[in-house]
């Protein structure tokens, strides 16, 4: 019989934090390189490090479940326990959609096909000091 | 209800479309996304999709059935894809496969 431990992935939270302001300076120089594709890749690895992080807090869990480990956006934000509050604002969940609605983790497998615009678009929705999707989840986390 | 509402979607998508002669509709498929009462959104065209930025297609129609819908409504819609016909076959292809981690 599998253990509780192997239904869970081994770093902590904690160390998913320290992923994330890795993976976050990584997106930040990559934006400013002008490096659009990988910037729109590492756009949404930080919303979905991001709503890892909110599950596990939403489970009070300091590791999380393998269950957990897929990259579908709206499936994580319904898990989180955030979604009620992402679908009380309209702004805020429709700049959360329009990362969900381009982003997969096929992305890695194309060429170009994210432009300057689409870079930017991305990166308005997810730091837009009102309603940017990291600036909300950061503020609750 | 639901189903109501999907007919409405898709009135006012044909209103939106109808503001942009060079824009000939292919298709309008609203489903259960499978995830709480969200619904996806795919809207086909046939032609004045291919020199239009698909996130500012987007973003068009979002505002439109924002202010058609209103705030409440629009946010059961958590998926908004314009595809051109091309890009649709190539989607059809590949929806129902399960992802590769």
């Amino acid at each position: 019989m599998a253990t509780l431990e192997s239904k869970l992935i081994k770093e902590d939270v904690a160390t998913l934090r320290e992923a994330y302001q890795l993976r976050k300076r990584e997106y930040d120089a990559l934006h400013s390189a002008g490096e659009w594709m990988g910037a729109a890749m590492h756009a949404g690895m930080l919303l979905e490090l991001a709503l890892k992080i909110a599950i596990c807090k939403n489970m009070d869990a300091m590791r999380l479940p393998k269950a957990f480990q897929v990259h579908e956006l709206e499936f994580l934000l319904y898990c989180s326990g955030l979604e009620k509050a992402f679908k009380s604002n309209a702004s805020l969940y429709n700049n959360f959609n329009r990362i969900a609605d381009k982003w997969s983790m096929d992305l890695r497998y194309q060429g170009a096909t994210i432009t300057k615009q689409d870079s930017d678009d991305f990166h308005q929705a997810l730091f837009d000091t009102t309603n940017g999707v990291l600036t909300f989840l950061t503020s609750v986390l | 209800m639901r189903k109501l509402f999907i007919e409405k979607i898709k009135k006012v998508v044909h209103d939106w479309a109808a503001q942009y002669p060079q824009v000939e509709l292919y298709l309008i498929d609203v489903y259960p996304s499978g995830i709480g009462e969200n619904l996806h959104l795919i809207v086909v065209a046939a032609k004045g999709f291919e020199n239009w930025r698909q996130l500012a297609i987007r973003e068009d129609l979002f505002t439109f059935l924002r202010k058609q819908l209103g705030d409440a409504d629009v946010v059961r819609i958590s998926k908004i894809l314009p595809l051109t016909e091309e890009k649709y076959e190539q989607y059809e292809l590949t929806r129902h496969e399960t992802p590769v981690y």
